[in-house]
Parts: C-alpha cells; sequence; structure tokens
C-alpha cells in the first residue's frame, strides 16, 4: 500500500480542489492541465521508461477521438461504450505501428520519425475520408445528459479526468513495480544487453506501445466528449503529440508524477504568461516559449528530477531517473 | 458593462484576428464617445479581449474567462472551428453569441438559443458564388467549362469544397481535381504544378490569408493563367493588402465573399479611418464593427445587462444601421436571413463590386485578358 501512498494523497488533494473553487475558468484550467497529463501519462510509459521516444502519440489520441465521435454520430452507439471502444481502437493503432516499427528493427530517432509520420498519414486521410467528416470534421450533438457523457456543470468532468489520470498513476506504478517494468527500463539502458540476458525486448516494446497508446486514446475519448467538435487538425494534428511528450519531459520522463507535475507547470506557464503579456497578441506565447527554455535548461531531469537533485545531491548518475534500479 | 471581445490575435490565423478585434474595437470606441448605451444612463462598454489563439480549446477557454468575469456577451470566433466550440460554451451559461465570420452551417444548426450570427453562412454563400459565376459566365459566352478547386482542409474550405463538388456539374461546370492542403502551408510550388498539368478555366480557391496569396504568386510566378481566378471566400482575394503588396498577383481575381455595402456612407467613412491608422480595410474589421453595433442595439432595446433580455433582443432585432449590403437584420433561428456575399473582382490596382447588379461599381472582366 506504501507505494501507491503518494497517489492517493495526489488524487485526494487534486479532488478537493472543487471543494475549495467552483469557478468554472479554475475547472477548466484543470480539466486541460489532467487531459494533457493523461496524454502524457501515455508518452511517459512508453517514452520515459521504455526510451522509445514517440513523436507521433497523435495517432492513438486521434483515432480514439474519432472513433468515440463517429460511433456516436453515424452509428447512434451510447458515449460511454463509445469512449471503451474508441480507447480499443486507439491501443489497436499502438499495437500495430508497434509491431511494424519494432520488427522492423527501428530504434532511436528513425522510430521517431516514423511515428511522426504514421500521425501525419492518419491526419491527411482523416481530413479527406468521407467518414470521419473530411475537413468539416464531426461535430457531436449536444445533449447535456450524463448517460451521453455530457454535462452542464465541469464538475462532473472534472472528476472523470482525475479519475482517468488517477487509474493512469497506479498503472503506471504498477507496472513500474513489476518484472515488466524492469524489462522496459532494462530495453531502455541498453536494449542488446536486456537482450542478452534473455528479455524478449521485441514483446516487452510492443506490449509497452500498446498499453501507453490505451492511456493517450483515454485522453482522445475525453476530448471528444469535452470539446464535442474534432477536425483532421485536432485529432492528429501534432500539437498534441508535443504536449505528450513535452508534458513528462517537463515533469520528469521515466517517473510517475512526471506527466501531471509537467501538465500543471507547463500549463501555469501557459497562463501566468498570458496575465504578463496582457492584451499584445503573440507575447505571451513568446514568454512562455523562453520560460519553458530555461526550465528545461535548468533542470534537464525535469522537474521531479531537479526536487530529487535538491534533496539528495550528487547521488548515482547510473540510477535510473525514478530511482530504481533496471 | 463588459463585453467579450473574442478573436484568434494569435497562431496561424492571427492576421484575420487582429483585424476583427481592430474593427470590435473601434465600434466600441465609437459607441463610447457617442454617450454608451443610453438605455442604461449611458454606460460605457469595457471590452474583455480574449485570444482564442487560433484553437477551438483556446477559444473555449476564453469564454470560461469572460464568463467569469461577468460579461453580457461575446462577440466574434472568426474561425468556424472556433466559433463552433466558444458558442457552445457560452450556450452554457446562456450568454449570448454574436459571431462575427465563422461559415460553417452547423453553427447555427444546433439549436443554440444564444448564439446569433450576422454574416452568411456557407449554403448561402455557395449557392450566391455558383449563380454568379454561371451569370459572369454566360455573359461573356460560356468560355469556360473546366474547374479545379484548392481548399483548405478545416471545417471552412473543406465544407465549401463539398457543396461545390455537388454543386459544379450540374451548372455544366466539369471538376478536373480538388486539392485540399493544411493551414499553415508554406509553399505551393507542387499544388501549382498539378494545376499547370491539368490547364482548367477556372481556378477555385477557398482558403485563408497566408495561403491564398501563397498560391496567387505561385500561380504568377509559374505562369499559370487560366481563363479566370474565381476564389469563394478567398482569404486574400477581396483584400487591399494583397491588391497593394501584390498587384500582379491579384490582378482581374474575382472573389465571392463578405463585403460593405459601397454606397453605405458610415462603410466609407470607416474605410478612411482605418487606413488613416495604416491598416487595410478587411472583412473581419467592418464584420466586427456591425456586429458589435448591432449587438450595442440590442442593449438599448433590452435596457439590461440581464443575458435573457439580450438574446431576446438580439433575437427580435430589426436593426439596419450596419455597413453590410444585407438590409434590416432578421434573425432565424440565429442565423440573420437578408445576409449575402457579393461578387468583387481586382480592377485597376482597387476593388470593384461586379455583382450583384445593385451595389455593382464596375462591369466584370471575363476571361482575364492575355498577359
Amino acid at each position: 500500500m506504501k507505494t501507491y501512498l503518494s497517489i492517493i494523497v495526489v488524487v485526494a488533494l487534486l479532488a478537493a480542489v472543487p471543494m475549495v473553487t467552483t469557478s468554472n475558468v479554475v475547472l477548466n484550467f484543470l480539466v486541460t492541465a489532467l487531459l494533457i497529463a493523461l496524454a502524457g501519462q501515455g508518452w511517459n510509459l512508453l517514452g520515459g521508461y521504455g526510451g522509445q521516444y514517440s513523436f507521433g502519440h497523435a495517432a492513438f489520441f486521434g483515432t480514439a477521438a474519432y472513433a468515440t465521435a463517429i460511433l456516436q454520430v453515424r452509428y447512434g452507439l451510447n458515449a460511454w461504450v463509445g469512449s471503451f471502444i474508441g480507447m480499443a481502437a486507439g491501443a489497436l493503432v499502438g499495437a500495430v505501428i508497434g509491431a511494424l516499427t519494432f520488427r522492423s528493427g527501428l530504434r532511436g530517432s528513425y522510430f521517431s520519425l516514423v511515428t511522426l509520420a504514421f500521425a501525419e498519414v492518419l491526419r491527411i486521410i482523416a481530413s479527406v475520408a468521407p467518414i470521419t467528416g473530411a475537413g468539416v470534421g464531426t461535430l457531436i450533438p449536444l445533449d447535456l445528459h450524463a448517460r451521453a457523457f455530457q454535462f452542464q456543470s465541469r464538475t462532473p468532468f472534472y472528476f472523470i479526468a482525475l479519475a482517468l489520470v488517477a487509474v493512469s498513476l497506479t498503472v503506471i506504478r504498477a507496472i513500474e513495480n513489476s518484472r515488466f517494468g524492469a524489462y522496459l527500463v532494462a530495453v531502455r539502458e541498453n536494449e542488446d544487453a536486456a537482450s542478452a540476458l534473455g528479455v524478449d525486448a521485441f514483446s516487452v516494446k510492443l506490449c509497452a506501445i500498446t498499453i501507453s497508446a490505451a492511456i493517450t486514446a483515454a485522453a482522445g475519448c475525453f476530448y471528444a466528449q469535452y470539446f464535442l467538435f474534432i477536425d483532421a487538425g485536432i485529432a492528429y494534428g501534432p500539437w498534441i503529440s508535443i504536449d505528450a511528450l513535452l508534458a513528462p519531459i517537463v515533469g520528469g520522463a521515466g517517473t510517475v508524477f512526471g506527466p501531471l507535475l509537467g501538465a500543471l507547470a507547463i500549463k501555469t506557464l501557459g497562463e501566468t504568461t498570458k496575465l504578463i503579456a496582457a492584451d499584445a497578441p503573440g507575447l505571451d506565447l513568446m514568454f512562455y516559449g523562453l520560460l519553458l527554455v530555461g526550465i528545461v535548461g535548468l533542470a534537464p531531469r525535469g522537474i521531479a528530477g531537479l526536487s530529487r537533485a535538491i534533496s539528495r545531491p550528487r547521488r548515482s548518475s547510473i540510477s535510473t531517473p525514478d530511482g530504481s534500479r533496471g | 458593462m463588459k463585453i467579450g471581445v473574442l478573436h484568434p490575435v494569435s497562431g496561424a490565423l492571427s492576421y484575420s484576428g487582429q483585424q476583427g478585434r481592430l474593427g470590435a474595437t473601434m465600434a466600441i470606441d465609437d459607441i463610447n464617445a457617442a454617450g454608451g448605451i443610453k438605455a442604461l444612463g449611458g454606460a460605457k462598454i469595457d471590452p474583455m479581449l480574449g485570444d482564442a489563439q487560433s484553437t477551438p480549446d483556446g477559444g473555449n477557454a476564453e469564454v470560461e474567462k469572460m464568463n467569469a468575469a461577468g460579461v453580457c456577451a461575446v462577440v466574434g470566433g472568426y474561425a468556424s472551428a472556433i466559433c463552433l466550440s466558444a458558442t457552445q460554451t457560452a450556450a452554457r451559461y446562456d450568454l449570448p453569441y454574436v459571431v462575427d465570420v465563422g461559415v460553417v452551417d452547423s453553427i447555427v444548426t444546433r439549436g443554440l438559443k444564444n448564439t446569433f450570427r450576422f454574416g452568411p453562412g456557407f449554403g448561402v454563400i455557395a449557392k450566391t458564388a455558383l449563380e454568379n459565376l454561371v451569370t459572369i459566365n454566360d455573359q461573356a459566352g460560356k468560355p469556360a467549362k473546366t474547374v479545379m478547386i484548392v481548399h483548405e482542409d478545416s471545417a471552412f474550405g473543406a465544407g465549401l469544397a463539398k457543396l461545390l463538388n455537388a454543386q459544379l456539374p450540374d451548372r455544366g461546370f466539369q471538376v478536373l481535381e480538388t486539392i485540399p492542403h493544411p493551414t499553415p502551408m508554406r509553399e505551393f510550388e507542387s499544388v501549382v504544378l498539378k494545376i499547370k498539368a491539368q490547364n482548367p478555366d477556372i481556378i477555385i480557391p477557398a482558403n485563408y490569408y497566408n495561403e491564398y496569396v501563397l498560391l496567387a504568386r505561385t500561380l504568377q510566378q509559374q505562369r499559370v493563367r487560366p481563363k479566370g481566378i474565381y476564389s469563394v471566400l478567398g482569404g486574400a482575394a477581396s483584400s487591399y493588402k494583397f491588391v497593394k503588396e501584390f498587384p500582379e498577383a491579384a490582378k482581374y481575381i474575382m472573389d465571392c465573399n463578405h463585403w460593405f455595402d459601397p454606397k453605405n456612407p458610415k462603410a466609407l467613412a470607416l474605410k478612411k479611418r482605418v487606413e488613416d491608422k495604416g491598416q487595410f480595410y478587411t472583412y473581419e474589421v467592418y464584420m466586427n464593427y456591425s456586429c458589435m453595433l448591432l449587438l450595442a442595439d440590442a442593449l438599448e432595446r433590452a435596457a439590461s445587462t440581464d443575458r435573457a433580455k439580450i438574446t431576446d433582443a438580439l433575437a427580435t432585432s430589426t436593426f439596419s444601421g450596419h455597413l453590410m449590403p444585407y438590409g434590416p437584420t432578421k434573425f432565424v433561428n440565429g442565423q440573420n436571413q437578408g445576409a449575402a456575399p457579393v461578387n468583387t473582382q481586382v480592377l485597376d490596382n482597387d476593388i470593384q463590386v461586379i455583382l450583384p447588379a445593385q451595389f455593382a461599381s464596375a462591369k466584370p472582366v471575363f476571361p482575364m485578358p492575355p498577359a
């Protein structure tokens, strides 16, 4: 239980937010941050723990978002059921991309580029295929009822997003403590050495990309229900691939809380720079960029790594970012 | 009293967004200078400026903030996807929302009671564009038979391309190819090579400002000279900025687009003021200016900051003091019934209205004379 205590504390603290404030601005801010944290947690499993840097997590996010929306709009399926199928569809895309790339032995930057290409191909297909509504996109009709996974208030959305993040944190913690997690970290540290010791690197990576895709896909389903409109640029656009990798990298890749910390930091940074820049268009984005460069420069291991460096200065550099031995 | 002014002033649509903001804030300055909202004791309008950052979730977050700050209504949105998300968020709070441009028809067909669109939607624009294309072609002795469509691939361009593809064949035009492209897109060489290979009589571009300019310039550089470039909601085709900066590329381009009433002295006076500021008088400016006046008129009649009363006042609006060739405003399910585009053409480094006849300041030049 002790290993999960920190998760319980963090989730309980976040769950208390609606008791402190009823401001929908704050809730909306946190919902979007949790959405990025969830998408980032997916990336974190594959990139942070597995060392496979994907630039194309939009492929999983988008597939899930489209599946959720299309199943409702075109086939009249219930939104909740649609979301589960959406998640499965995202995981399937992950498994297919994983099987193709890992079987071909793509590693490092080649893997990154191929994942980017997959996401782009899907974006282009979605922007012309009739089933996705092509460029017009898919609009989920407004039906503000819980059975349609839509709510008048932001609060239920907040709790659903938080629950999804809580599940993802628990899953990642469980993987971290499992044999599979150890294999994954071993593959990250030295794939050839791991293989020599009997780790089936292909299966480990394939399993990681599938779970990773499912987590990011959950964020896609949530996005579709929250905003009720998706088009090719939103679903498969580079923005989500970037956010999904930026959050864990800023927060601390390969740590359980990295994506959540990173997403909250990035979002807070974005809002703060907006306040500083007031009404000068684009100035906030310049501040944002500068600060981000500063943060990454000062804390190359992310916020989680920075706090560890402060509490335990100059410890072994061989240990993995989360402190456990591969 | 606070009014939300929402535009994508950063990101891919920043130019249009900033032009929209300019129009809206100029209108607010004018309203305030003329004594504010008289029915509310001369209350001044306090604009709350929002940046949608060219994304739907950016628009959504800004509307949340505006609602929390207690605005009485929101004006703007510009891009269709932003309008879809922003109006829906506003609807959660029964916050009246006046859409400035957003042309996708689903913005007003979703049954949101708070949403009003002052300008025309796709359906009307595509229908007018097709009718006018046939008229222009017929008047010239039907020289054009084949068409290629180049459109941006989000809701606006793709929606339009779909409508055109469905209706052009019925009107005697063969669509050789339809080429979608993303926004932003930074080179059009390959698109223009495709056009060159197919050699259509007419090219129909439907994209935002930057891409439109780039496409037109690439066509000029590659010496592609069809019988006509006829855009529908061409991002730049009826923009003074484009005509001034790239007069050669802009020559003879026709466009079916939002346009001010050239016979309205108020519209011409605003044009001069905008140009005196060193800005261009683009459609975002006068549409947002008009939308803000429309809202101010509703506030006068509602004589209240109550959202429901403002919504009722907008729904029953007969406002005619705007700058557009629409006549008195009449909303049916949130859509202004009189809203319609006009056809313009770039002639002698200026933009002239060529259709409809009652607003025309020149006759169409079609086919384009050889270079």
